[in-house]
């Protein structure tokens, strides 16, 4: 569920990226503003010298205008000539207004501008004053020409001035011009730059978008399929489940939780009498003070009710929760799922269980008191064979003292019988008390019991060392007991029986006769003889109760003692196995958990 | 110490069982008086009626209507039969049966044997302890009596 979520750092990448962008593109913007008013402001310059230009030459022909007219009118007397000439002050006064305001501290100084001013009157006055010269005196009156060449001088200082003018206009458009040039270099490229950086940011963002509404796409995909697999888990579970708000109190079932309690959903259900209603009327209080608790002390349930389905089934449901806090509002959440078939398989497990138990006690009983009350007939005939025995023997014939001897092994086979029995139905049984022992001592206490049998054959025994592990020690004693007297029983005739008791740790999964096993580690205790040995397909068979391998004649046994061995293997939780082969020897490996 | 004529009980529901004690008794040649019952509940009233009390008393532990052991238990709690010489005579060795009689108070624990000879000596050898040794030392390694 984990990937359903957008990853935080991813979130906070974006955050950053995002207003690195905006941050950039406003450095763009600005960096581009300033150029483009930069531009701007250069064309002004540009416009703004061409116009003083404009308006120097404009002024300087007003002038020249004004001395044409004037000339004019001095060679002709034509009064045509002077119809445009007073006008002349008026367009000068006119121009240099205009002057004015495009007057800059650089190549047009206020000052300039004054001195211009200045000698333009003069010149204009000259002009004036030649003109009424002229209406008093004759056209060459030296007075007039002088006159004149002194507006000729005022005239070069004007043109001179204006010339100077627009030469430092020149310079200064000239300036102009290439500081515009350059901003309108650069222009292009931050726009070109501010455009390929908006889209690129654009596409970046679309990318990005693009992928998480498809990533979101995908993770809504997967969260409605695991709901649908959940609600469809729990439909098989025969589960639901349900949450309690515990500070509105407020109670919200799953579909599968109503088909569970087979109510149908309502608007007005969510409230604790609805569950109450359908409960078993003997568990309501159960289930009542169940909610009570979960509401006023947050406890989360954990209990088994019954149910009234509506169709009058009762059905045992189990209803568990647990307490979580989303966004600091405190959920009880809880499952409910249908237990019936558990309920009922585990009472009836429990009744078969006790039948078993009652089976096996009847068993051993009856083992026990079978094997106890023919101990009982079995002691009197014995008594009244040693009786025989003692005083009526000589009365037999010899054929009758032949039978009378069959009588007695037959007895005395028979009381074997009857021990081993006892001995198997008491190893059976089930209550035994673990103690940890050294299986050394155990072994020592079997070959003291053995002695006379064992100094007899003049067996040689020899034993490694045996672990300390926790046994039901007469048990094991006698798997010693009757290990070693099998081995003394079944040696080869003319041969000194040797008996080699190992142990090793074995690992459960190297050994093929473990089912399921209870340890990872097994003892594997093995008494090996030099006897007689057995075919190996009957390896198994030598454990069932009462099989023999041989003629009752050759060796005497009941065939009980390896079954009680392999009892007690199994009263370990362990379990026993033979190898041998005829004339060889045999092998019995005892199996114990570690 | 011993006394002229041992009186004897037995308690035995067994007609055979019955028959060897006696006739082993006969052999050990000693001079005694022996009762026999079938059940408990025949020893317990001739018990309570009896002037003469038994030196020992032989006790088959499974008796129809009243079992040695209950006989035991009531021997122990009446207050005139309480120090009878009691021993258990039984086909059982069980641990069980050991335990139960030694804590219920008997003085030696026979096992039926299956010779008639091995009878005669247990018997020879209960007639001769040291009950009062064995009365006062009650130890579980001289209770057992097996051969």
């Amino acid at each position: 569920m984990n990937r359903t979520f957008l990853n935080i750092t991813d979130n906070t990448f974006f955050k950053i990226a995002l207003s690195f962008s905006v941050c950039l593109l406003f450095f763009i913007a600005s960096v581009s503003f300033r150029q483009l008013s930069d531009v701007t402001h250069a064309q002004e310059l540009i416009i703004r010298s061409r116009d003083r230009q404009i308006e120097l030459e404009k002024l300087l022909s007003v002038i020249k205008d004004a001395e044409r007219m004037q000339r004019g009118y001095l060679l002709t007397g034509e009064q045509s000539y002077l119809e445009d000439y007073y006008n002349s002050r008026h367009k000068t006064e006119k121009i240099l207004g205009c002057l004015e305001t495009l007057v800059n501290n650089e190549s047009l100084k206020r000052d300039n501008l004054a001195s211009l001013k200045t000698h333009i009157t003069k010149r204009l006055d000259i002009l004036d004053q030649t003109l009424t010269l002229s209406k008093t005196f004759p056209v060459v009156h030296p007075e007039l020409t002088a006159d004149l060449k002194k507006g000729g001088i005022e005239m070069q200082k004007i043109q001179g001035l204006i010339n100077k003018i627009v030469k430092t206009e020149k310079a200064a458009l000239h300036h102009y011009e290439a500081f515009h040039k350059s901003k309108n270099k650069f222009l292009p490229y931050t726009t070109g730059f501010l455009v390929i950086f908006a889209l690129l940011i654009l596409f970046v963002s679309f990318y990005k978008i693009n992928r998480d509404s498809e990533k979101f796409r995908k993770m809504n995909d997967d969260l409605v399929l695991v709901n649908k697999s959940f609600q469809y888990a729990e439909e098989i579970a025969a589960m639901g489940h349900w949450k309690r708000n515990l500070k509105t109190f407020e109670i919200e079932w799953s579909d599968n939780m109503l088909r569970l309690l087979g109510v149908q959903r309502t608007a007005a259900m969510y409230n604790e009498e609805t569950l109450v209603r359908v409960t078993h009327p003997d568990d309501r209080q159960k289930v009542a003070e169940a909610m009570l608790r979960v509401r006023d002390f947050n406890e989360p349930p954990n209990i088994i009710y019954r149910i009234i389905k509506p169709n009058g089934q009762i059905r045992f449901l189990k209803s568990a929760g647990k307490l979580i806090h989303i966004n600091g509002t405190p959920l009880m959440l809880g499952a409910t799922c249908d237990v019936t078939e558990q309920v009922e398989n585990s009472r009836y497990i429990e009744k078969k269980n006790l039948e078993l138990e009652a089976a096996i006690e009847e068993l051993a009983s009856f083992n026990h008191i079978a094997s106890h009350d023919l101990q009982e007939p079995l002691r009197k005939i014995q008594m009244f064979i040693s009786r025989i025995a003692y005083e009526e023997a000589d009365k037999l014939s010899q054929k009758g003292q032949e039978y009378f001897e069959r009588v007695n092994v037959s007895a005395l086979r028979m009381e074997q019988l009857i021990d081993d029995l006892l001995l198997y139905a008491e190893t059976n049984k089930a209550e035994q008390v673990f103690e940890t022992s050294d299986l050394n001592g155990l072994l020592l206490e079997a070959q003291q019991e053995l002695k006379a049998e064992i100094e007899e054959k003049q067996a040689v025994i020899t034993s490694e060392m045996l672990p300390n592990i926790p046994v039901i020690p007469f048990q094991i004693r006698q798997l010693f007991v009757n290990l070693l007297a099998n081995a003394l029983k079944y040696s080869l005739p003319g041969t000194v029986p040797q008996i080699k008791i190992t142990c090793q740790m074995v690992r459960a999964k190297d050994i093929e006769a473990i089912k399921s096993p209870v340890s990872k580690n097994y003892f594997q205790i093995s008494i090996t003889d030099n006897g007689i040995g057995f075919k190996q397909e009957f390896a198994e068979k030598i454990f069932v109760l009462f099989q023999r391998l041989h003629k009752k004649d050759d060796y005497s046994g009941t065939g009980i003692g390896l079954a009680i061995c392999r009892k007690i293997a199994e009263n370990h939780f362990g379990f026993m196995t033979a190898t041998g082969a005829p004339g060889q020897g045999a092998s019995f490996h005892i199996y114990l958990p570690k | 110490m011993y006394p002229a004529t041992l009186h004897i009980l037995l308690a035995e529901d067994d007609q055979d069982d019955r028959l060897f004690f006696r006739d082993a008794f006969d052999e050990v040649k000693i001079e005694h008086t022996l009762a026999e019952f079938e059940d408990g509940i025949d020893l317990m009233n001739y018990l309570h009626d009896t002037d003469v009390l038994p030196h020992i008393v032989f006790l088959d532990l499974n008796m129809p209507g009243k079992s040695g052991l209950e006989c035991l238990k009531e021997i122990r709690s009446n207050n005139r039969l309480r120090d009878l010489s009691v021993a258990i005579y039984s086909t059982s060795a069980s641990n069980n049966n050991i335990e139960e009689t030694f804590i219920a108070g008997a003085n030696v624990y026979i096992k039926k044997p299956k010779d008639f000879s091995t009878l005669k000596k247990i018997i020879s050898d209960v007639i001769h302890i040291n009950w009062q040794y064995v009365t006062d030392g009650l130890n579980r390694e001289n209770y057992m009596l097996s051969y």
